[in-house]
C-alpha cells in the first residue's frame, strides 16, 4: 500500500515544481525513513531561511526555497559521489545563490526603523491575555526571570535555578522555552486581531 | 556541552554583523548541522533584543542592532513583544507592591500616622517643603566615550522635584534624536524621543535619579529612518 504524502511536503512539491523523482530521490537522500526525511527537509529549510535572514537578505524563504531547488534537481548525482552530511551541502549551495543574488546589486532596500519604545500597545494588550494561558509555574518562571536587570539578576537567577532544582543554563533554556509559547501566543492573538480589523473595514 | 560562552558571543557577533567572515561561515556550518548551537541562536537573539531594550549593548553594538540586527518584519515584531513583556512586568512589580503596601496598612496605620506626624513636624522645621519646584541644568557631551571628557556633576537643592536637563548637541545633524537615560549598571531610567536640535530638553522626576552616577545617550533619527549613535554625557547627582 502506498504511503500517503506528508501534506507539508506535497505543498512544497508543487511550490518548487519539481518532477516526482527529484522530490523522491531528495527526501530518500536526507533519511530512509519517509516521515523522518520529511523532518529533516523542515529542519534544513528552517536553517536556511534564519541564516539568509541574518545576512539581510529581504526574502529568505525564496532564497531556502531556491537553494532545495537546486540541490534537488542534481540529488541523484550527488547522492552518490557527496560523502558528509547533507545539510553541508545544502549550505554550501545556499552560498553560492547568495552569491547570485549579490551580484545582482539589487538597490538597497530602505530598512525599516527599530520600533518607537512606545510602540507596544497592541502586543501589550495580547501579552495580558496570552500569560494568563500559560501554566502558573511557567508565568511565574517567565515573570521572575525576566524582572531583573544586573547584579540582580544574576542573584534573582540563582535563586530561581536553586528552588527549580536545576543549573543556571537550564534555566534559562527553561525560560526561554516559556517565552517562546508566549510570543506564539501573542503572534496568534495579533494576526487575529489584525483579521478581525481587516473584516470589520 | 557544546553552547558554551564562546559560542554564544559568536552568535551574538553574528546576529550583529560583527563577526569576521571566515568566523561567520564556520559558525553557520556548525548552526546548520548542530541542533543545540541552533537552538542556542533563539536564545541569544531574544537575549540581544532585551540587552538593547534595557540599554546593556556598547555604542558600536546599538548601531549594529539598529542597522543590521533589526532588518525583517519578525525582529520588529519580536521587538515589540519583547518591549511589552518588560512593561508587562513593570506594572505586575508596581500592582504586586501596591498590593503588599494595602495588605499591610491596617497592621501599620497608627505606627504610620505618628512617624508621619513626626516627620512632618521635622520637614517643617529643617527643609523647604516641595512645592513642585523644579532645577535646571545643562549637559555638555563627555564623558567614557568621548576624549578625555568629564563626569559632570548636578547639585539638587532640597526640596526639588524635577530635573529640567538642557542637553547641548556637538553638532545638530539629525532632524530628531532619541535620549536614553541609563543608571550606572547600564539600566535603562527613562527614554525620550521626538527630541530636537540644537539643544535638547527633557524633565526627570527626582525621584528616580537618586545621588549617583548616570549617562544620557543621544540618537539621531537619519534620513533612512533609523537611529545612529550623536552625543553621550555623563553626569552624577549630588544633593
Amino acid at each position: 500500500m502506498p504511503i500517503d504524502p506528508h501534506p507539508d511536503l506535497e505543498r512544497q512539491k508543487k511550490k518548487w515544481e519539481l518532477d516526482e523523482e527529484s522530490f523522491e530521490s531528495l527526501l530518500q537522500w536526507l533519511h530512509s525513513d519517509r516521515e523522518q526525511a520529511g523532518k529533516r527537509y523542515e529542519d534544513i529549510r528552517a536553517r536556511l531561511i534564519k541564516i539568509f535572514g541574518s545576512r539581510g537578505c529581504a526574502e529568505p524563504d525564496v532564497l531556502a526555497d531556491e537553494t532545495i531547488n537546486r540541490v534537488a534537481k542534481r540529488v541523484k548525482e550527488v547522492s552518490t559521489t557527496y560523502t558528509g552530511d547533507p545539510a553541508l551541502y545544502f549550505y554550501g549551495v545556499a552560498n553560492k545563490i547568495h552569491m547570485e543574488q549579490l551580484r545582482k546589486q539589487k538597490p538597497i532596500e530602505r530598512l525599516p526603523p527599530v520600533p518607537d519604545m512606545d510602540d507596544y500597545e497592541a502586543e501589550y494588550v495580547c501579552l495580558e491575555g496570552c500569560i494568563g494561558h500559560l501554566p502558573a509555574r511557567s508565568r511565574d518562571l517567565v515573570l521572575q526571570y525576566y524582572e531583573h536587570e544586573q547584579q540582580d539578576k544574576i542573584v534573582q537567577h540563582q535563586r530561581l535555578a536553586e528552588r527549580f532544582g536545576i543549573g543556571l543554563n537550564a534555566l534559562r533554556i527553561r525560560a526561554h522555552r516559556a517565552r517562546t509559547v508566549l510570543r506564539k501566543c501573542i503572534i496568534n492573538c495579533l494576526e487575529k486581531k489584525s483579521v478581525q480589523t481587516a473584516h470589520a473595514n | 556541552m557544546l553552547t558554551n560562552e564562546k559560542a554564544q558571543e559568536d552568535l551574538r557577533l553574528w546576529l550583529l554583523g560583527l563577526l569576521p567572515e571566515q568566523e561567520s561561515q564556520s559558525l553557520e556550518e556548525r548552526l546548520i548541522t548542530d541542533s543545540e548551537l541552533y537552538d542556542e541562536l533563539f536564545i541569544v537573539e531574544e537575549e540581544l533584543i532585551d540587552s538593547y531594550i534595557a540599554g546593556r549593548l556598547s555604542d558600536d553594538e546599538r548601531s549594529a542592532f539598529q542597522s543590521y540586527f533589526m532588518n525583517s518584519p519578525e525582529r520588529q515584531e519580536q521587538f515589540r513583544i519583547a518591549n511589552a513583556l518588560r512593561v508587562y512586568i513593570g506594572d505586575a512589580k508596581e500592582t504586586e507592591s501596591t498590593t503588599e503596601e494595602k495588605r499591610r496598612w491596617p497592621f501599620a496605620a497608627m505606627s504610620l500616622v505618628a512617624a508621619a506626624v513626626v516627620i512632618a513636624a521635622l520637614v517643617w522645621a529643617w527643609l523647604p517643603a516641595s512645592t513642585g519646584k523644579s532645577h535646571r541644568a545643562e549637559l555638555t557631551p563627555g564623558g567614557q566615550t568621548r576624549e578625555g571628557g568629564t563626569v559632570q556633576r548636578i547639585t539638587i537643592p532640597p526640596g526639588t522635584d524635577t530635573l529640567d536637563l538642557d542637553l547641548k548637541l556637538t553638532r545638530n545633524d539629525f532632524q530628531k534624536y532619541r535620549a536614553t537615560l541609563l543608571n550606572s549598571d547600564g539600566g535603562t531610567i527613562q527614554i525620550h524621543e521626538n527630541l530636537t536640535g540644537p539643544t535638547l530638553r527633557f524633565s526627570v522626576n527626582t525621584e528616580q535619579i537618586p545621588p549617583g552616577e548616570y549617562q544620557i545617550k543621544v540618537d539621531g533619527l537619519n534620513t533612512s529612518g533609523t537611529f545612529e549613535s550623536a552625543d553621550s554625557y555623563r553626569f552624577t547627582i549630588k544633593n
